[in-house]
């Protein structure tokens, strides 16, 4: 496993546009019934008037490199995969809530039996060599899954896209908008 | 189940919730009694809130040499028998949370039971009622993760997030008056913030 790097989901949020396929599609992948939500569209509302705007973000696991959840959890159910995957072992979970308490982004989900189950990044389909259910099917390709200097690589390559289009600081304006 | 859950950017570590506690549970205003404690680690700037979380599968129901620490299994509650405790201590360092407390006026080792009589009027416990901040809530695990998600999304798009506010004159006499009302026990507004100061030194001294 040596070398296998540590992959993240990025959420590219100037183009997120709040369809909430991305939350459909991780329910139908990981067969979630009603309660736990691996991953959320979040709404946030800023500026008025002329500036206003309404902002998307999707919240699924940031699979933290130091990850605060797996340092909270007594009874080791927590771990992190040599690629950086924090995945449970949901028959050692004691159902004690300290992940959720640890966690920044509210990523713990608990559902009908009590235990801890979270968003895997899909392990099943990255073991295989797809891309997890969230990224594969967002219509806007704003979630990416990759190392983070391939995630670079493409905002890069977006940037300058939108550069060559509308001016060097085109995009730049819009985050000043956006703020 | 509902639980107890802490949102430390909330909290200005005014010690209400410990005071509420300890004057419900033992008729006296006594932090250390407290069945929900929050922690600082050698600051006044909170971490967590020590409080029953009411695991799935408690470790103190099975450390519990008597067998005196019960899971409900339809309420999902853990509640404890504490009149034959012999205070061996097991629960409190099998507890995970750190939630076990030693409370002397019982002669037991306690831990929170969410005001349960309290809830059968079906209103939340007192340390989340009286709570000035807005820090405590009582809330589904979903709904904690909602506003968990909801907060740092918020943190994401606009510039600056909120500060805990210490509570003013106004708030501290609400809470007096609230405790006078709750447990008809008298605590001058002035006794509670002395309370708070205690409690503060002690903290940053390292407990």
């Amino acid at each position: 496993m040596e070398g296998r790097q540590q992959r993240i989901l990025y959420i590219d949020t100037q183009r997120c546009m709040g369809c909430r396929a991305c939350e459909t599609v991780c329910k139908l992948e990981n067969d979630l019934p009603a309660g736990p939500r691996y991953t959320m569209v979040t709404e946030v509302e800023t500026g008025s008037g002329s500036t206003e705007r309404l902002n998307f973000l999707p919240v699924p696991c940031q699979h933290c490199a130091d990850a605060p959840c797996v340092k909270a959890c007594p009874t080791g159910a927590l771990y992190k995969r040599t690629d950086g995957i924090v995945l449970v072992e949901q028959s050692r979970c004691i159902g004690c809530h300290e992940c959720l308490m640890a966690c920044p982004f509210g990523v713990p989900q608990f559902g009908a039996n009590g235990r801890m189950q979270k968003c895997t990044m899909c392990v099943h389909r990255i073991d295989d060599g797809a891309l997890p259910a969230c990224a594969a099917n967002c219509p806007a390709e704003a979630i990416l899954c990759d190392t983070p200097e391939q995630i670079s690589a493409t905002l890069r390559l977006r940037y300058s896209y939108n550069a060559a289009a509308y001016g060097p600081f085109a995009s730049l304006l819009r985050q000043e908008v956006i703020q | 189940m509902k639980r107890i859950a802490f949102d430390p950017a909330r909290c200005a570590f005014c010690g209400a919730c410990m005071m509420a506690c300890s004057l419900i549970k033992t008729g006296r205003i006594d932090p250390s009694l407290s069945r929900i404690r929050i922690e600082t680690a050698g600051s006044t700037h909170p971490l967590r809130a020590a409080v029953c979380t009411h695991c799935e599968e408690p470790a103190c129901v099975t450390a519990c040499m008597r067998g005196i620490i019960d899971k409900n299994e339809t309420s999902g509650l853990v509640t404890r028998r504490f009149e034959d405790c012999f205070r061996c201590a097991a629960c409190l360092v099998s507890c995970p949370v750190g939630a076990v407390v030693e409370d002397e006026t019982r002669k037991a080792f306690v831990a929170c039971d969410l005001c349960l009589p309290d809830r059968e009027d079906g209103r939340d416990p007192l340390c989340v009622r009286i709570c000035p901040g807005g820090a405590l809530r009582f809330e589904e695990e979903s709904e904690a993760s909602v506003l968990a998600r909801n907060r740092y999304a918020i943190s994401m798009f606009t510039e600056k997030p909120q500060e805990a506010q210490d509570p003013d004159d106004g708030q501290w006499e609400a809470i007096s008056r609230m405790l006078a009302e709750e447990i008809g026990l008298l605590a001058d507004a002035g006794d509670l913030k002395a309370h708070r100061d205690a409690l503060r030194k002690a903290a940053e001294e390292g407990m």
